[in-house]
């Protein structure tokens, strides 16, 4: 396995130590790279932070088993969408750039705009460890059933359906009181 | 399938054909399906939010980690002053009869230096790293003639440090007196050391005076022992 998979594993495992490896590893490289966009120095940094949430992200949803290349081009290469959004959101004049295929599904879209998901996400916090994450597992990072089954111990699927059905019948009650 | 299998594959990605067209079927024609599937879309959409906000707050950590590379002067000495007061308070309780310079003898520790910690292997040093490395290294001659000429309350408050090292306690008196001790993150150490050396020159109630002042800053976390020593010297 190279050392570009082994970190990407120890990412998935959420080990946050791996995490600030790779944030610490292509930050100056990022920083320098954006000058030429000219973004100023703090949406750099934020527009480099949300790379590496995106990067996370696919590393756990599993998008980057197969990546073939560096972790530092994956990030450069996500990072230059991430600047031209920023650009677009902030107003300036850019080149029309089109997000090739192989990055279209990275999550590189902004989130979109639903008075609801705040209170969605309120209720969400309130529930209970294994509802939380069972739910975080199937619908962020895009486990199927069998695989939660495995991943949680669960006996069987059914077992497993019937706790996260519980879970979003928790979820609803509790947004009908808000 | 049922509706509940159908929105799992949907989710999962997993429909076969003939179920893709049963579930786009029930999204047109059954508004109560269409409503469940927006809302776990919702959902989705919020777990996403707030997974990633996490991520975030890591990453933010991480930052506040590079620009905070050492806890600050004051709470870094407050861990070395607890040992170098309780210390120095215990020994103080068995020595009740001693003579004020003996008392200055058995408070007295050589301060750390909080101001300028140094990297060991550095090159090109300024002179005022040069000074802070002199101390460190117990040349206080040296430290004391550099720091003597600093423009800042920490520089000088070294120097006098330094000349109490030396045993050049008047000296030492004069640079705090010239020294603009309120506003230092250093404040009360400050005090404290200006204290002992005016406990060593026998000037009893200008200690005692100093002494109270530092038991104004209600903050300094060994408050009460510098109490206990103002009481005992006012006996």
């Amino acid at each position: 396995m190279t050392q570009e998979q082994l970190i990407i594993n120890r990412i998935k495992e959420h080990d946050d130590e791996a995490l600030r490896q790779v944030y610490n590893t292509h930050k100056q490289g990022f920083i320098d790279f954006s000058v030429r966009f000219g973004l100023g120095h703090d949406d750099v940094l934020d527009v480099y932070q949300d790379t590496v949430v995106a990067f996370c992200e696919n590393a756990r949803k599993g998008h980057l088993d197969e990546l073939q290349s560096m972790i530092s081009t994956y990030i450069f290469a996500v990072g230059k969408y991430k600047i031209y959004a920023r650009l677009k959101k902030n107003r300036r004049e850019i080149p029309l750039q089109e997000l090739p295929k192989e990055l279209s599904g990275h999550g590189i879209e902004e989130d979109e705009q639903d008075e609801r998901i705040p209170l969605l996400r309120q209720a969400f916090l309130a529930l209970g460890d294994k509802c939380r994450e069972v739910l975080t597992l199937f619908y962020y990072e895009q486990k199927k059933l069998d695989e939660i089954q495995k991943l949680m111990g669960y006996e069987n699927k059914d077992v497993l359906k019937s706790q996260k059905s519980r879970c979003l019948r928790q979820l609803k009650e509790s947004l009908s009181k808000k | 399938m049922d509706r509940e299998s159908l929105i799992i594959a949907y989710f999962e990605g997993t429909l076969d054909e003939s179920e893709q067209l049963e579930f786009e079927k029930l999204l047109s024609e059954d508004p109560g399906f269409a409503e469940e599937v927006a809302s776990r879309n919702r959902l989705k959409q919020a777990i996403r939010q707030e997974e990633r906000a996490k991520i975030k707050r890591k990453l933010l950590a991480f930052e506040q980690e590079q620009k905070r590379p050492k806890p600050t002067i004051r709470k870094r000495f407050s861990i070395a002053a607890a040992f170098l007061l309780m210390g120095i308070v215990t020994i103080w309780w068995y020595n009740q009869e001693q003579a004020n310079n003996k008392l200055y003898g058995k408070y007295y520790e050589t301060f750390p230096n909080m101001v300028q910690p140094l990297v060991r292997g550095e090159n090109g040093l300024d002179e005022r790293t040069q000074a802070f490395r002199a101390y460190d290294e117990g040349s206080y001659r040296e430290a004391a003639d550099f720091l003597s000429e600093s423009t800042d309350a920490e520089g000088l408050f070294y120097a006098a440090l330094s000349e109490m090292e030396l045993g050049e306690y008047d000296e030492a008196a004069a640079i705090f007196d010239s020294l603009d001790i309120s506003g230092s993150d250093l404040e009360p150490f400050m005090l404290w050391y200006k204290a002992l050396n005016l406990l060593q020159l026998d000037r009893k109630e200008e200690a005692i005076r100093t002494l109270t002042e530092l038991e104004k800053d209600a903050d300094f976390n060994l408050r009460d022992k510098v109490i206990t020593l103002r009481r005992k010297l006012q006996d």
